[in-house]
Parts: structure tokens; sequence; C-alpha cells
């Protein structure tokens, strides 16, 4: 066979490619080894994640101890602004306009009518040789909604997971963390309860529409449940706001 | 001694990829695995025609490397975006082209 005859023949012709490629092969094999490397580098994985599970629960409570003092510390702040206002005359117009915009800062617990939306993973029923991505809630889920829900009139706004209740700010930040969606920087998991203080009617109206926010969520088999409520008690912002760089405009500026 | 110099080289390439900072982690583990297939099998594929004496080998090898990294990489994207796990089906061909070229390796 003439072709077995040239594949066994001692001399032949490099071409540049075989040889260029030859480099590249060298280089893909070095990268298990570089990343095994890396790997024996790095602390043990047990012991990483021990010490960052522990790092962890410290921090938290660490966030809660520090969140009850910034609790304390605010009411301190409103008693002392309620007893300067006190003895003034003009105190009960600023008195009102103050508790207005500390509500919209979200700084002091809110009460009125609104809803409650609970939306719930369903285990288990994704179909076979399907993604399970579509049947978990996402980020953009939350966000859809709770645009939906201040697009409708909402004046305030908390998430709740568990025990942990945000209410949303201006500042307030929605985001995927690997598996968890982290809402003003505190890591929540399904379910999840939206608390919006507003007209019930119009809010419920405005996510049960057809083609609205719900529908797709619906459609992966994703549980929403909204009740009306007479009355919604939400809980104050529990971070802390900056404000270094933007300043008042004065008159005539 | 010709086969020393292709030794050489995948030394020399082992080194620079060892040592020099190269930003494996931009491709996803999915990626890198296709790259490394169709380099592996381009690689024996030229090596195989150059060893039975074909010449202009230049074009074909870059040919069937550039056509294994499109079709293969658009299957794994495709399938990354549909959620159909497409992947295998994608690094498929590579693998038996690498075992087609390396059984022409073996002594007849």
């Amino acid at each position: 066979m003439k072709r077995e005859h040239s594949i066994n023949q001692r001399h032949f012709r490099l071409s540049g490619v075989t040889l260029v490629l030859s480099i590249f092969l060298g280089i893909m094999l070095s990268l298990p080894f570089k990343v095994i490397n890396e790997k024996q580098e790095e602390p043990l994985p047990s012991e990483s994640r021990q010490e960052m599970v522990n790092r962890m629960a410290k921090l938290t409570d660490e966030n809660d101890q520090l969140r009850d003092e910034l609790e304390q510390t605010r009411t301190q702040v409103s008693d002392l602004e309620a007893s300067i206002l006190a003895g003034q005359e003009t105190s009960a117009e600023l008195s009102e306009s103050m508790t207005r915009y500390r509500i919209l800062a979200g700084l002091d617990p809110v009460k009125g009518p609104g809803i409650r939306l609970t939306l719930s993973e369903q285990q288990g029923e994704v179909p076979p040789g399907a993604g399970v991505a579509p049947y978990l809630i996402h980020q953009e889920d939350l966000l859809n909604i709770v645009n939906e829900i201040w697009l409708a009139g909402a004046e305030a706004i908390a998430i709740r997971s568990r025990d942990r209740t945000e209410r949303l700010i201006m500042s307030s930040t929605i985001r995927c963390v690997g598996s968890l969606i982290d809402v003003n920087n505190t890591r929540m998991t399904p379910p999840f309860d939206i608390f919006a203080i507003g007209n019930p009617d119009e809010l419920e109206s405005a996510l049960t529409i057809p083609r609205g926010v719900l529908e797709p969520l619906q459609f992966f088999n994703i549980s929403t449940e909204i009740v009306k409520m007479e009355e919604v008690t939400l809980p104050p912002f529990g971070g802390v706001t900056h404000l270094t760089y933007a300043q008042p405009v004065g008159e005539g500026e | 001694m010709k086969m020393f110099i292709i030794l050489i080289l995948v030394i020399a390439g082992f080194l620079a990829g060892y040592f020099l900072d190269i930003p494996v982690y931009l491709l996803g583990t999915k990626y890198l695995a296709l790259l490394f297939l169709a380099i592996i099998d381009s690689f024996t594929y030229g090596l195989s025609r150059d060893i039975s004496g074909q010449k202009n080998n230049n074009v074909p090898v870059i040919v069937r490397l550039t056509l294994g990294l499109l079709v293969s990489g658009f299957i794994i994207y495709f399938g990354e975006k549909s959620q159909l796990d497409l992947y295998l089906i994608a690094l498929m061909p590579l693998a038996i082209g690498f075992a087609i070229n390396m059984y022409k390796f073996l002594p007849k």
C-alpha cells in the first residue's frame, strides 16, 4: 500500500501550520498544570469554607447589632427633631413635611392599605429535558414587579424573605449573587413577599393585567399570590445612605 | 529528527503557557475544551498529512481548524442560549477527527 508506506517514511517535510499548532498544543497542555498548581497554593477548600462560614456568621451578627444601634439612633434623632419643632411657630407644617420626607426617604416605618404579593418557586415541576433556569425567580423578575408597582402608584415597597424584610428606597439594589438574590445587600431566597402601600385595587390590577409582569412567571410554574390588605406595616430602610457629592441647588442658580 | 523539533516546540509552548500570564479564565470551560480539541485535532491532522508526504498542508489544516472552531463554537453557543445540552454533540466531531488522525499513526 502506497499510503502505508508513505506514512511510515522517515524523511518528510513539516509544514508551517503544524509547527505553529505544536506550540499552541504545548500551551493548551500547560493550562491544567497551571490551574492545579494555583489550586495547591490556595488554602484547603474545607478549611477555607469553614473559615468563611464562621466569618460570615460573625459579620451577620455584627450587622444585626449595628442595625439595632442605627434604629435606636434614628429614633433619638426623630425625638430630638420633634422636641425642637415643638418650640417653633411653624412646627406643625415643618413637622408634617419632615415626616413626609422621612417616609419618602424610607427612614421611618410606615403603614397603610396595600397588597402582599407572594412569589414562590414550585419544586419538582420542571419538565424532563427542560432547563431549570426559567423556573427560578431571578433579579429581573423582582425588578420588573417592583417597577410595575411603583408605576401603579405605590408609596412604599418592601421585600421579605424568611425573617428579613428590606424596605426599598431610591438607592436600593436588587441583584443576583450566585443562586441568591441580594436586596439592599441582604441575601434573600425564595419565597419572596413583596409588600406595597398604595391603592390595593390599582396595585392588583397593575400586576394582573394580561401580558403583565406576572404572566411569564406563571407560565413557568412560579406561584404568584396577591392579597389585598387593609393595613400593611413596613419597617424603615435598614442601611445607611451617603450624600457626599450631591449638593442642594440654591435659588437663582 | 523532525519529530524532535515537534517535541521541542510542544515543550516550548508548554513552558510559555505555564510561565506567561495567559488569561484562560476569560473563556468558559466549554470553549476551552473546544479550543483544546480543535487544536489537537488540527495538529494531528497536519502531522499525519506531513508524514504521508502530502504537500501544501497549511490551507487544509487552517480550514479544518477554523471550521471546527466556528461550527462547534456556534453549536455550543446556540445550546447555551436555547438551554439545550448540545455541548458533547458539538465536541464529538473533533474528538472523532482526532481519533481518526491517531489511527493513521498506527503501524500497519
